[in-house]
This record gives structure tokens, C-alpha cells and sequence, in this order.
């Protein structure tokens, strides 16, 4: 009987708790609120600076803030529902 | 509007601000939201063509983990967003009623700010390049001094450019008007 030449590995064995868990999921997420915090922090800096206080760069910031809020409410939601 | 970090003259007013035209920034919006929906194709194409990567166990809530990694790779694309819109939105040009102020921001470390006085200016020209540019209204302009060499300030893909040409022109001129003995500005 021939061989086939290629076949998928069989992924029901494949242990994934080593990599995924909680403490794990929560350094992760920590580690990128601080990469926002300094990101947005440079942001705002040019936009203070440079943004000669404009209403759209006003505009701007509140929706970068609001939509940034709620997907971090939403990464903080799921690592809560993911214990 | 507050001009503090331009550092204009007492009596000095900003007359008009000159941005690229927004058109420059569909394709990072495009770019953005094809890679918002990216894990979603992704998601789609495996599931219809390697199903056993299905059987993969995940510990704890699947569902959970996988909207917490979409939520942080949409977090990841929206802070990029930003840090392209900033770029775009603080390269312009400040025409005041005495000088063009060229704020070049080319990174968003990476700023250069050269002063154009109006009696310096030799020529200003714009080029409209083809059906699009006519139909959006936007097009490249060019302004040429004379002083120390002669020097070349370029904006690409700037809205109505036929009108910043005519707004620079005209003071341009009324400050020529000034210098020649006899006209009605002197």
C-alpha cells in the first residue's frame, strides 16, 4: 500500500497550556497597555504641540481615546471570561 | 485656532493652512481596515481548508481568547492608525500675511521648519496632474526663492492648488507693490 506524501498532523495532541493561561494572557496585556501608554503619550504630545489646539484635533484625540478604551474594557473582558 | 509654537510676529495673522489632500490617506485607511478583517479571512480560509487545526485544544475559554487577541491586534492597528493620521495632519503649510511657514513632517520624529519670505519668492507653480487631481481638486505645487541659490519648496497631492497658488501670488505681489517707488503701496 502506498504511503501519501503528505498528511496533516494530528492536532488533538498538541498541549497549549503551557503558552495559554492566564498568567500568561495577563502579562500580555499588560505589557501592551504599556506600549500604548507610551505610544499615545507621544501622540498627544504632538498634538498639544503642534496641533495649534484645532477643534478637529480635539475630535481626534476623544475618538482615539474612546474607541481605545473600549477595545481595552473588551481585551479585559474576554481575559476575565477566559479563566 | 492657537499659533504659540509658530512663533509669529506680533501683528502676524495666519491666513490659510495647506494640507495634502485627503485622498493620500485612503490607502492607509484601506490598509488598515483590510487588516482589521484579516484574522476574520483567515478564520474563514482555515476553517474551510484545514478543519483540523479546529481540533487544536485550547485551555479555558476559546472564545474568550480568541476576542482577547483580536481586541489587541485591533488596538495594535488603531494606535498605528493615529501615529500615520499625525503625520499627515502636521505636514503644512502656514501662509501668513508675511512668510510661508513649511512645516515638513516626514516621520513622527522627524520634523524640518523652513521660513519663506514673500519678497523671496521667485516663482510658484502647480501641476495638476491628471483626471483625478482635476476631478478632486488637488495637484503639486512648487514655490522657488531666491535667496542664497536658489531654493525649491514641494508639497505633493495638496487641495486646491490653484487657490494657495493665487493666495501667495497675491501677497507676494502687495509686498512687491511696496518696493517699487511710485506704486500705490509706497
Amino acid at each position: 500500500m502506498q504511503q501519501p506524501i503528505f498528511s496533516m498532523p494530528e492536532f488533538s495532541q498538541v498541549d497549549l497550556s503551557v503558552v495559554i493561561n492566564t498568567p500568561v494572557l495577563t502579562f500580555i496585556l499588560l505589557l501592551f497597555l504599556l506600549f500604548y501608554i507610551i505610544i499615545s503619550g507621544i501622540l498627544m504630545y504632538h498634538w498639544s504641540m503642534y496641533g495649534m489646539k484645532s477643534a478637529k484635533v480635539f475630535l481626534v484625540e476623544t475618538v482615539f481615546l474612546l474607541v481605545s478604551v473600549v477595545l481595552f474594557v473588551v481585551s479585559f473582558l474576554s481575559l476575565y471570561y477566559f479563566k | 485656532m492657537v499659533y504659540n509654537s509658530l512663533n509669529l510676529d506680533p501683528n502676524e495673522h495666519v491666513i490659510m493652512e495647506v494640507r495634502k489632500h485627503w485622498i493620500v490617506f485612503v490607502g492607509n485607511g484601506l490598509v488598515t481596515i483590510f487588516s482589521a478583517l484579516f484574522p476574520m479571512i483567515v478564520f474563514v480560509l482555515i476553517k474551510s481548508y484545514l478543519p483540523q487545526v479546529y481540533n487544536i485544544p485550547i485551555p479555558g475559554n476559546a472564545s474568550a481568547f480568541l476576542v482577547f487577541v483580536y481586541s489587541i491586534w485591533l488596538l495594535f492597528l488603531w494606535i498605528l492608525f493615529f501615529m500615520e493620521w499625525t503625520t499627515y495632519y502636521l505636514d503644512v503649510w502656514y501662509v501668513t500675511d508675511k512668510r510661508i511657514i513649511i512645516v515638513d513632517q516626514k516621520r513622527l520624529f522627524h520634523r524640518e521648519i523652513s521660513n519663506v519670505r514673500f519678497d523671496k519668492i521667485q516663482d510658484v507653480s502647480i501641476t495638476v496632474p491628471g483626471f483625478l487631481s482635476t476631478l478632486l481638486d488637488f495637484g503639486n505645487i512648487k514655490v522657488q526663492t531666491a535667496s542664497e541659490g536658489i531654493c525649491e519648496f514641494t508639497m505633493h497631492v495638496i487641495r486646491h492648488p490653484g487657490v494657495v497658488r493665487q493666495v501667495i501670488f497675491s501677497k507676494h505681489n502687495e509686498i512687491g507693490d511696496k518696493y517699487i517707488p511710485g506704486s500705490s503701496g509706497v
